[in-house]
Order: structure tokens, then C-alpha cells, then sequence
């Protein structure tokens, strides 16, 4: 039996990915949802609760909170694709940022840890995306287990992520802001620009004007270039996005840009308004390179 | 195994059963006291959730308790499904289903009660007065020693006196309904009490929220054993609190009475593992860090601890076993927020800015309590006072920057006569320094958000320096003497309006000379302008401006910010 093929993996992730559904396909690939909070309701991320109701409940002043999935739900997913005969590689959101990846673990652990294998994207929404749909791509394509792992492991370096926000207000609330910290205190108006990295969310420049925070924006992204894929996402600013969005297909007329909003849980933290683009840079020493 | 029965034999059984429920409950019943408290309870989270007077995480008491009795409540009912169980085996369930569901430190002093109660019931098919009694007796001890630093006007000294009262009451009938309304009496009488015990809570003007919902989780057992039964509502809404309004004093007083220990991180997590030395982990969680809780047994832990360096916390504790449901939350931040939601609602109180720390210090130059507020709040390090009229010496700079960790120094002049006495300072002092000639202070602004932390000293400057070119800064003052200069004409005392320090208009309306002014500095490109009111602005003055600039120009968007400074009326950045 030592001869016999490696089974099939499937890829977990969960719903700070923010992976827009269309993109998913019939990619092997599983969204476990967070769980937010607000108005008194809990909600599953991404399922039974419409950005537009988030945003109008927001708008109310209701305060959001967010949980992460419980152990028992990971175990559910793990213990379902296990039977089914697959290897599993679950990828998650910052552990610094959130308690996912630990809930993950736990299940991981419980279930089948030498057939499950957890990474810590050390970054959020669709800048881990990217590497889940990757990860997937390379799974449906009958990778193993250890080879679509390694390839997420080492394509996390790629990953940039920057946004600018309306308000520091959403991530100081949630208690994320971290070193961003530093940008508080104003007595003036900012739109704070911050950038994921090392798994938390680091402080970048203030800036006045929401023209000159997307000005800086764009440049900061290009800087970058070339991308292998790079979303621009937002809450309630879709023109702003379609704007950068353009600018960046102009700097790099062969990237893969998509544009799409946030989720109700990394809309808690960075609030109406944002406006970011998060993705993965040209891999530097990927063998054979990124699947298409 | 009941034959059927006619109606009256029903009824009968019935009257019976209610009987029964005063006096002892077995574990159906027991199972039916518990989400009779549960739904009790509920109503009443809003209320519990508004005693507290701490703004920290393990702050909303009320839900906190709920969601963790509701999860004791469901591992009972859960454990013993379609069977006829015994009272232990419910609260041995309810236990596990609130050591697994504990949140906060109420939700797990709750889980400790609940433990206690069910260890001293261990062999008991059905609960009276005096087994419960004795339960709640044993749940004070345990939950007593789960605390490392007992203080009484809490939960604790709620629960002892209820066991109190419970024990009194048992020794004389054992009937539960008689042991539960001694407990529920003193517990409310004592609940009452709690602001004597503890100043924290009459200084907020509110009793323990942790007190009050133990009183009302015995009520609504209470209620039970009189014959009420409540089921849970399906609907599991939470509702979540807002800050009461009697937090707001307490706030006041926050660093004298807690200290800089309640600030860093609340740190809550589940360690499980073989053999775990219970003691051991107690000991080490309260040496590192403060208001540490410890609870569960040598297979599953319930730790809740604050602490600055959660990560440190988190690594000893992955020493003894594996963690779970980790959950950390930055109590610094929520109590600023708290903070500045207040100085949101008071204007006239000023807020504080935070020291920011990074390797360069941006040293700026102005006067005006406002004007300093505003840079110190756009990232100065340190402003040094001074300006147009009064210059500060390289000494004073030097002083400040002798005064600063930072080895890397970017100066802001903010006027340009002060520019050159900041070159001097590039010579006098064994830092690097760099001077970013910003000639006021909007420029000053202007170059303060083209810092990038993640960017080295002369990428800084570089991007500082260009950040000057993009912004006009106007300024309002009076005509010191009469002129004629770049064909404005003025009389002294009269308005005269500057753009980058050239005079560009004068005249007797302030409104007038602004609106000249501005008009000369291609308004119609910009996006936002902000004016600093000055001391000598009459009261009206700002909020007139900037009416009329926002009718002449609709697209730009208008900030007024207290400047402070002296002798100019306002100064304006347009950018």
C-alpha cells in the first residue's frame, strides 16, 4: 500500500478570505463563516446577513462584534471531508488578528492532525484569498496534501495589503488597531492609510483628503508591481474602487484585478468607507511558478 | 411509567407535582428550574449589562452570565436526553455545559458555582433544600478560591451570604421553596448593599452587576419552585450594551483607583491536558499578570487573566497543555474609546494625544494651546513654543531635542523666520537632523502626513519637503500700520488677508478679505480646507467664514479647529 496515489485534498478557509462566491467555482474549496454580532442577532458571515442590512444597522449605530467559528463547526467540516476520503489544507485569517486559526487548530487536532494542515495566512480578506484559490487550484489539479501546503506556506511572502480608511474609529473599537495606535489623536480629519503585515495591521501615513489617501494608495500598489493578482475591495465606495482599479490596470496592463466588498466581519473592523487592495506580488521563487 | 388516567387523576398528579416541586427537585425538574432561570434572565441582560462601570471586555456582565448559563443549561439538557436522570448527573452537566461556556469573570465565578454545587450533590437523585443548601456553601468556598484576589461588594460576597442564609433556613425545612427565598432574600438585600462594600461601585452610582445577576438566576429558580415554569425563548438574540451613562464618572477616576493594571490585554482561554498542576498554572497566571482567574480541573482549565503581554501568557500556558477558545482583547483601546466618545460629548474637554513613539521624532514649532494639539494629534513628537511673533532660540529647540529618545530628528520650522535659527541646530547637537523648511503651519500639516512609518529618515524628509508644495496657507490679522505693498492698500487696525505670505487684500469686513483672498488661491482645485481659529478671532468670526466660503464654494469640504495662536484671527490651509 506504501505505492498507492496520495488522496485528494481539499482546501478550508473561512469567511475573512472574503473570496467573492462567483470565484469559487467548483473549486475543492470550503468557507467556514465567522459570526457577527450586532443589534442583538448573531449572523453568519457572508450567509444571513446582506452587506446592505450590515451597513444600514451600522448606520443606526448598532456596534458589531465578531466571533470566530467555534471548534465544533471546524471539527463538523474537517471530520466530513476526512470520511470523504480527502487531506485537507485550511488556510485562515491572521491568528494575531483573530482567534480563527487557533479554533481551526483545536478541530484539527481533535479530528485527523496528521491529515490536516493549518497555516496562518498572517494577513486578511482577499490577499489570503488569493492563496486559498491558488491552494484549490493546485488541489483539483491532484497536488498532495504536502505539496499544496508548502506551496501556500511560502506563497504568504508574496502577500501585500494596503487600504486606506474613512475612520480609524471601526478598528480601534474592535480593538485590532494594534501599532496603528499611533495614528490616533488627531483633532483633525484623517484617512488613515495602514498596510497588513506580520500578521497585524501597522500604521502607514495620515492623510487629509480621501483624493490624496487614494492618490497615495495607487502609488504605494504600484510600487509593488508586478502583481500576480490583486483585488481591490471596499465597503460602500464602490467608485472608489472601480477608480483604483482602473489606475492599477494602467500601472501593470497584464494584472488580474478584481474588484468586489468586504465582509460583514472585516467591514466590523475596517468600517464604511474603506477602500483597499490587497494581493499577492509576482512570486519570487515559486517552482513552476503560480497555477493559472 | 404513568397509566393512563382519567382527567381528574391527571389533574391530580398535577397538584401533586407542584407540591413535589417545593419541596425537591429531581433531575427533570431540575432541568426545568434551570431554563425557567434562564428565561428569567433574559429581560433582564440589558439592565445587568448597564451596572457595569468598567469599560473592559469582561464588562457585560449580563450577557456574559446569560450566554454562559444558557450553555450550562443546554449541556444538561443535552447530557440527559430522553432519559429519567438524577439531579447530579443534570448539575454535573450544567457544570461542564458553563466550564466550556464561561465568558468573562462573571461567566466563570458562575461556572464555579455551578461546580461547587454539583461536586457537594455528587450521589443525590433528587435536590431539597438542604442538599442546596449545602451546595451553595460549597459553590462560595470554590468560588472564593477560583478568585486570586477575593474582594468583597462582588458576586462572591453575594453568593457566601446566600449560602448563609440558605444553611440557616435548611436546618429548619428542608423544603427548597423555604431554602431558595431565604437565599433569594439575602442575596437581594445583599446585592443592595454592594456600593458599602466596594467605593468603585458608589462612585458610579451602581450596585455589582455580577451580585445582581446571581439574585436574578435565584428568582427565577424562585419562580420554579412556586410553580412557574419559563421555557428558553428559540429566539436567541443577545442583546449587547451600550455605555451607561454612570460609567462616566467612574471614568474620571479610572487611573487613581485601578491603576495601570486594568489597561494592556484581557487575556481568556481554555487549557486542556493530562494531570495539569491546578495550583501551579494559578500561581503562574497571577505572577504574570493581574485580576487572574483559574478554574476548572487537572484535565480542563477555565483561565482568565490581563495582562500586557498576552503572547507571554499564552506561551507558559502552552508549557502545561493545549489552549483553546483564546480570546484576547485590547482593554487600552476599549477604554479609550470610552474616553473619547466622552470628550466627543464635552468639546471643551481636551484630549490627550498619544505619545507617538517611533524611531524619528518630528519636532515642530508653534504657539496656541489648539495649534499644539492639532500637531501633536498629526504626529509631533514634541512641539516647541513659538512662532511669527515670538521665535524660538536654538536653544529651546535643542533643549526639546535633548529631551527626546529618538536619534533621528526631523524639525519643522512652521514660519519662516524660523528656519534658519533650526539649521543652526543641525550643527549643535550629536543627533542627525534634518530640517523640512515648512514656512507655516499648515505646511507644517501638510508635511506631517507625508510621513511614512515604514520609511527611513531621508525618504521622509524627501517626501515631507514635496508634501509643502501641497498646500496654500492664508492667514487673517490686523494691519499693524498703515501701507500700500503689491498694490493692496491699508489703514492700520484694518483686516488684511495673506496668501504664502504675501498680503493680498485688506478692508474693514474679516468675511470680505478672506473671500479676497481665498479667491486668489484656486479654491476651485482643492478639496478641503481647514481653518484654525487664533485668540483674537471674535466668537462669531469662524463659524461666519465659513458659512460664507462653503456658499462660494460648494465642492470643498470645511474643517474649524481651535488654533489658539496669537495675533492672527484664523489661519487657513486650503490643500
Amino acid at each position: 500500500m506504501s505505492d498507492a496515489p496520495s488522496r485528494p485534498v481539499y482546501v478550508v478557509t473561512d469567511s475573512t478570505a472574503d473570496i467573492p462566491p462567483d470565484l469559487i467555482g467548483d473549486r475543492p474549496l470550503t468557507v467556514v463563516p465567522l459570526i457577527v454580532e450586532i443589534a442583538g442577532q448573531s449572523y453568519r458571515d457572508g450567509i444571513d446577513l446582506s452587506r446592505d442590512q450590515f451597513l444600514a444597522l451600522l448606520r443606526d449605530g448598532h456596534l458589531p462584534r465578531t466571533s470566530q467559528p467555534s471548534i465544533g463547526t471546524f471539527q463538523e467540516v474537517y471530520r466530513d471531508l476526512i470520511e470523504r476520503g480527502y487531506d485537507i489544507v485550511s488556510i485562515h485569517i491572521s491568528s494575531a488578528l483573530s482567534g480563527t486559526y487557533n479554533s481551526a487548530r483545536a478541530a484539527a487536532q481533535a479530528v485527523a492532525p496528521e491529515r490536516i494542515r493549518l497555516i496562518d495566512s498572517h494577513s486578511v480578506s482577499m490577499t489570503f484569498g488569493w492563496i486559498v484559490l491558488e491552494a484549490a487550484d493546485l488541489a483539483a489539479a491532484g497536488k498532495s496534501l504536502d505539496e499544496v501546503a508548502a506551496y501556500a506556506e511560502r506563497r504568504k511572502g508574496d502577500q501585500r495589503l494596503y487600504a486606506v480608511l474613512e475612520t480609524l474609529e471601526y478598528l480601534h473599537r474592535g480593538g485590532r488597531i494594534g501599532r496603528s495606535a499611533l495614528l490616533l489623536g488627531s483633532a483633525l480629519q484623517i484617512k488613515p492609510i495602514v498596510q497588513v503585515r506580520r500578521g497585524t495591521v501597522e500604521p502607514l501615513e495620515r492623510v487629509r483628503t480621501m483624493r490624496r489617501a487614494l492618490d497615495r494608495l495607487v502609488a504605494l500598489v504600484t510600487e509593488q508591481c508586478p502583481w500576480d493578482h490583486a483585488a481591490v475591495f471596499h465597503l460602500a465606495n464602490p467608485n472608489a474602487a472601480e477608480a483604483v482599479a482602473a489606475r492599477l490596470r494602467e500601472a501593470q496592463p497584464d494584472i488580474n484585478v478584481i474588484t468586489g466588498q468586504i465582509g460583514t466581519v472585516v467591514g466590523t473592523y475596517g468600517g464604511p468607507g474603506l477602500v483597499g487592495v490587497g494581493g499577492l506580488v509576482r512570486a519570487h521563487a515559486a517552482e513552476g511558478g503560480a497555477p493559472a | 411509567m404513568m397509566t393512563r388516567e382519567g382527567a381528574h387523576g391527571v389533574e391530580h398528579a398535577a397538584r401533586e407535582e407542584e407540591v413535589d416541586r417545593e419541596r425537591r427537585w429531581s433531575g427533570a425538574a431540575l432541568i426545568g428550574a434551570l431554563e425557567t432561570a434562564v428565561a428569567h434572565f433574559e429581560p433582564h441582560v440589558a439592565a445587568v449589562n448597564a451596572l457595569n462601570v468598567f469599560p473592559v471586555p469582561d464588562g457585560d456582565t449580563g450577557t456574559n452570565m446569560f450566554l454562559t448559563i444558557q450553555a450550562a443549561v443546554r449541556e444538561a439538557r443535552r447530557l440527559n436526553h430522553g432519559s429519567q436522570p438524577r439531579a447530579d448527573e443534570v448539575l454535573a452537566g450544567a457544570a461542564h455545559g458553563a466550564l466550556m461556556g464561561a465568558r468573562g469573570n462573571s461567566g466563570v465565578i458562575l461556572y464555579q458555582i455551578l461546580a461547587g454545587i454539583a461536586e457537594s450533590c455528587q450521589g443525590v437523585a433528587e435536590l431539597d433544600g438542604r442538599v442546596f443548601a449545602a451546595g451553595l456553601r460549597r459553590a462560595a468556598d470554590l468560588a472564593y478560591r477560583a478568585v486570586v484576589n477575593p474582594v468583597e461588594g462582588t458576586m462572591l460576597t453575594v453568593i457566601r451570604a446566600a449560602a448563609e442564609a440558605a444553611e440557616i433556613a435548611a436546618a429548619k425545612d428542608s423544603a427548597l421553596s423555604t431554602v431558595l427565598a431565604a437565599a433569594l432574600d439575602t442575596a437581594e438585600d445583599t446585592v443592595r448593599r454592594t456600593p458599602e462594600l466596594l467605593d468603585i461601585l458608589r462612585q458610579a452610582g451602581v450596585v455589582d452587576a455580577g451580585g445582581q445577576g446571581l439574585a436574578i438566576l435565584l428568582a427565577g429558580l424562585q419562580r420554579f419552585a412556586e410553580g412557574t415554569t419559563l421555557s428558553i425563548p428559540s429566539d436567541e438574540a443577545i442583546p449587547v450594551s451600550t455605555a451607561p451613562a454612570a460609567a462616566m464618572d467612574f471614568l474620571d477616576h479610572l487611573d487613581e483607583m485601578h491603576g495601570a493594571e486594568e489597561f494592556g490585554y484581557c487575556t481568556n482561554f481554555l487549557l486542556t491536558g493530562d494531570n495539569l498542576p491546578v495550583e501551579e498554572v494559578r500561581r503562574r497566571m497571577t505572577e504574570l499578570g493581574t485580576s487572574a482567574v483559574v478554574v476548572g480541573d487537572e484535565t480542563m482549565l477555565k483561565i482568565h487573566v490581563h495582562s500586557e503581554h498576552p503572547g507571554t501568557i499564552l506561551e507558559i500556558a502552552l508549557g502545561y497543555g493545549e489552549l483553546h477558545q483564546v480570546r484576547i482583547d485590547n482593554m487600552t483601546a476599549q477604554t479609550r474609546a470610552l474616553l473619547e466618545d466622552r470628550h466627543a460629548a464635552h468639546p471643551t474637554a481636551v484630549a490627550s494625544s498619544p505619545a507617538a513613539t517611533t524611531d524619528i521624532a518630528l519636532v515642530a514649532v508653534a504657539s496656541g494651546e489648539g495649534l499644539t494639539e492639532v500637531l501633536r494629534g498629526m504626529g509631533a513628537t514634541a512641539v516647541v513654543p513659538g512662532g511669527p511673533t515670538v521665535n524660538p532660540s536654538t536653544e529651546e529647540i535643542l533643549r526639546v531635542i535633548a529631551a527626546l529618545p529618538q536619534r533621528e530628528v526631523i524639525l519643522l520650522p512652521n514660519d519662516r523666520n524660523v528656519i534658519p535659527t533650526a539649521r543652526q541646530v543641525e550643527r549643535l547637537t550629536d543627533r542627525t537632523i534634518r530640517v523640512v523648511p515648512s514656512r507655516s503651519v499648515p505646511q507644517g500639516i501638510s508635511a506631517l502626513t507625508a510621513f511614512n512609518f515604514d520609511a527611513d529618515l531621508e525618504e521622509n524628509v524627501a517626501a515631507m519637503t514635496e508634501a509643502l508644495g501641497m498646500v496654500r496657507s492664508l492667514a487673517l490679522t490686523r494691519a499693524t500700520r498703515s501701507a500700500q505693498i503689491d498694490g493692496v492698500r491699508v489703514e492700520q487696525g484694518q483686516f488684511i488677508g495673506l496668501l504664502d505670505d504675501r498680503l493680498r487684500a485688506g478692508g474693514e469686513d474679516p468675511v470680505d478679505v478672506v473671500l479676497a483672498v481665498l479667491a486668489e488661491a484656486d479654491p476651485d482645485q482643492a478639496e478641503l480646507l481647514t481653518v484654525f481659529v487664533g485668540e483674537p478671532a471674535s466668537p462669531d468670526l469662524a463659524g461666519r467664514v465659513a458659512e460664507a466660503i462653503g456658499d462660494a464654494y460648494p465642492n470643498l469640504t470645511i474643517e474649524v479647529a481651535a488654533g489658539d495662536q496669537p495675533h492672527y484671527d484664523l489661519i487657513i490651509a486650503l490643500e
